[in-house]
């Protein structure tokens, strides 16, 4: 047998193993890819894209399609922002999922054909109706600042006295309103105190008046990362520092009122099923996050003296699910 | 796509870019006042469109606030007597708080608000890179024609030679003056472009802003001047060129960075080892020229 025939008997059976393999597959895998832009590098985004990741595909039982998440982070840097965008745009992803307001501002102008699911935006139904591209469904973490006070004054009520400390950023400056006029119901007096930089964070923690008698912060991703400036104050006063995420309470802060990072990832996968399953996302409600939970740093209450049983005794009353935390 | 996507870029960042030119390549003065002033012309322009100010009449007024906030540079370096980078940095630290009383909050969003650049982005892609395009150019030539022109020539001799302009009869501060106007005033505008192409002003929005607009002028400029000129000579056109060429490298370097999955935490390492080895090669061609004319 001359080489030729042995090539062409060698080809034969090489095509013939690939032509049944083929035959057998008869269900090819579809792919859903998912685009998620963060704005900046810190765990809270993190936890939010897990939970979403997570719950997406724990949600998402449909044999024939494999969901692939492409995850680009701009490092607060608007220029690197929108060539994100404009990618995900140019590569036809299935779906958009920027995470923050101004993600999902830069999202809304360049995005017109594919889906948009926003997580952790301030966007209403109301600013989508005004919207001209209105593709578009968000999930909503904004904690009711009217809800925490009411938590607070129940867990402490001889609290006249309040230092609220916050940064610039879009959705804490409308809470920081509001809170002034709710906190005067309780009988409390806030004192407010802005950073405009995180290097600010220092002296303006030295500035907290010496009659307040605790620290408040905000899911504010700024005076966040310095959550270790604040511990020291207020184990220093021995007052306690309320935050309003589980990253601060695991950061050393006493207790938060709020919805974990996770669950809203997790909520907004929910919304991201829905149109996966072809529902288009102009017809998905927008959806705000009401599950509250009471995060506890028990060494940190100690430490800043704080009553354990007058806090679970609030969570009680108010049906929030208290979860414990330690320092990390 | 990626070459389109960074040459939009560009083109959105072409006022800036030759703002910079004016200051940093003309003047030879350092101001990074930009990185306030771009913020102040998307917040002026912003706060008026959405009080329901037209088009026209907000653009006007960040323009003016840009004018404003350059005079006010320049006062501040001649007047106070202040070296020309702690001025600017000095500026840039007075407009946050100016910025954010305009805005009267961290964010407004334009996606409510009609907008030439955002309803032409929406609409037609094609015709919206066109507009820019011609835009970019046209602001080319004003440029060019202003360097090129009698008044032009002693707005150089600032840069090169102050005491030569006195010598001359000549008043310094008021070229400075006009100098720092007019970067900032375009610094403004390329602010207004922003605002309206991403939907929003945002009082965070122009953090690095100057850097990336003098990276692009000193790389662009370097590049072209080492590649096609001898490195003592002056030719406007390849500057304008080179100021172009910089603002492209560096959106082209980021898409394809980020195109081919790199992460963006790297970015700007590799940017500026990308950057060094452009600048290297050329200093190398541009010897290796120099050697073969002397033999």
């Amino acid at each position: 047998m001359n080489f030729i025939n042995r090539l062409s008997i060698g080809l034969t059976i090489s095509l013939s193993i690939f032509a049944f393999n083929a035959v057998c597959d008869s269900t090819p895998q579809k792919t859903v890819t998912i685009g998620i832009v963060a704005p900046v590098q810190i765990p809270a985004m993190d936890q939010i894209i897990a939970g979403f990741e997570g719950e997406l595909n724990h949600l998402y039982n449909n044999n024939n399609t494999r969901v692939v998440y492409i995850v680009q982070n701009a490092q607060g840097d608007m220029n690197i922002m929108r060539s994100i965008l404009l990618q995900f745009k140019n590569q036809k992803v299935d779906m958009v999922v920027p995470i923050g307001t101004s993600a999902n501002q830069m999202a809304l102008s360049i995005i017109k054909d594919q889906p948009i699911v926003t997580l952790a935006s301030v966007f209403t139904e109301a600013d989508r109706a005004r919207s001209p591209n209105k593709n578009v469904t968000n999930i909503s973490d904004e904690v009711d600042v009217s809800k925490q006070l009411a938590f607070i004054h129940q867990a402490l009520p001889n609290l006249t006295h309040l230092t609220l400390v916050y940064s610039p950023d879009d959705r804490i400056y409308a809470q920081v309103e509001q809170s002034s006029t709710v906190a005067k119901k309780y009988g409390i007096t806030i004192q407010k105190l802005q950073i405009q930089q995180l290097s600010d964070l220092y002296t303006v923690s030295h500035r907290i008046n010496t009659n307040s008698q605790a620290i408040f912060i905000l899911k504010d991703e700024m005076v966040v990362s310095g959550i270790p400036t604040l511990v020291k104050v207020a184990q220093a006063r021995h007052i306690p520092l309320i935050a309003s995420d589980n990253g601060s309470v695991s950061g050393g802060a006493a207790f938060a009122v709020g919805v974990s990072e996770s669950q809203t990832g997790s909520d907004g996968a929910s919304l991201a099923l829905q149109v996966l399953n072809g529902t288009p996302a102009r017809n998905v409600p927008i959806k705000m996050m009401t599950n509250y939970n009471v995060f506890i740093n028990t060494k940190a209450m100690a430490a800043q003296n704080v009553n354990l049983s007058s806090v679970r005794s609030a969570a009680r009353n108010f049906n929030y699910l208290v979860i414990y935390l330690s320092t990390k | 796509m990626v070459l389109i996507d960074a040459l939009q870029q560009t083109l959105i960042f072409i006022p800036l870019i030759l703002g910079i030119y004016l200051t940093y390549q003309v003047l030879a003065t350092t101001d990074l006042t930009p990185d306030g002033t771009f913020v102040l012309g998307a917040a002026i322009f912003a706060r008026l469109i959405t009080c329901g100010v037209s088009q026209t009449v907000s653009t006007i007024a960040a323009l003016l606030g840009g004018l404003l906030a350059g005079l006010a540079v320049c006062a501040l370096q001649r007047i106070a007597k202040i070296n020309s980078l702690i001025a600017s940095i000095l500026a840039v630290f007075m407009l946050y708080s100016v910025n954010f009383a305009i805005l009267n909050q961290p964010n407004i969003s334009l996606l409510n608000s009609s907008t030439l650049l955002g309803n032409l982005q929406s609409g037609n892609a094609q015709l919206f890179l066109l507009v820019i395009l011609l835009f970019a150019i046209a602001l080319f030539l004003c440029v060019f024609l202003l360097i090129r022109s009698p008044f032009g020539l002693i707005f150089r001799a600032f840069g090169v030679n102050k005491k030569l302009l006195s010598k001359l009869g000549k008043h310094p501060t008021f070229y400075l003056a006009v100098g720092l106007g007019l970067s900032n005033m375009m610094a403004a505008l390329c602010g207004v472009m922003t605002a309206q192409i991403n939907g929003y002003a945002d009082i965070n929005m122009g953090v690095g802003t100057a850097l990336t607009g003098i990276g692009a002028v000193v790389i662009g400029c370097k590049l072209m001047r080492t590649l096609f000129l001898h490195p003592a000579s002056f030719s406007l056109l390849i500057d304008l060129m080179g100021c172009l060429l910089g603002g492209y490298l560096y959106f082209l370097a980021l898409n394809v960075f980020l195109l081919i999955g790199l992460n963006p935490i790297y970015l700007k390492l590799c940017l500026g080892l990308l950057l060094a080895v452009f600048l290297s090669t050329a200093s190398y061609s541009q010897k290796s020229k120099l050697v073969l004319q002397d033999d």
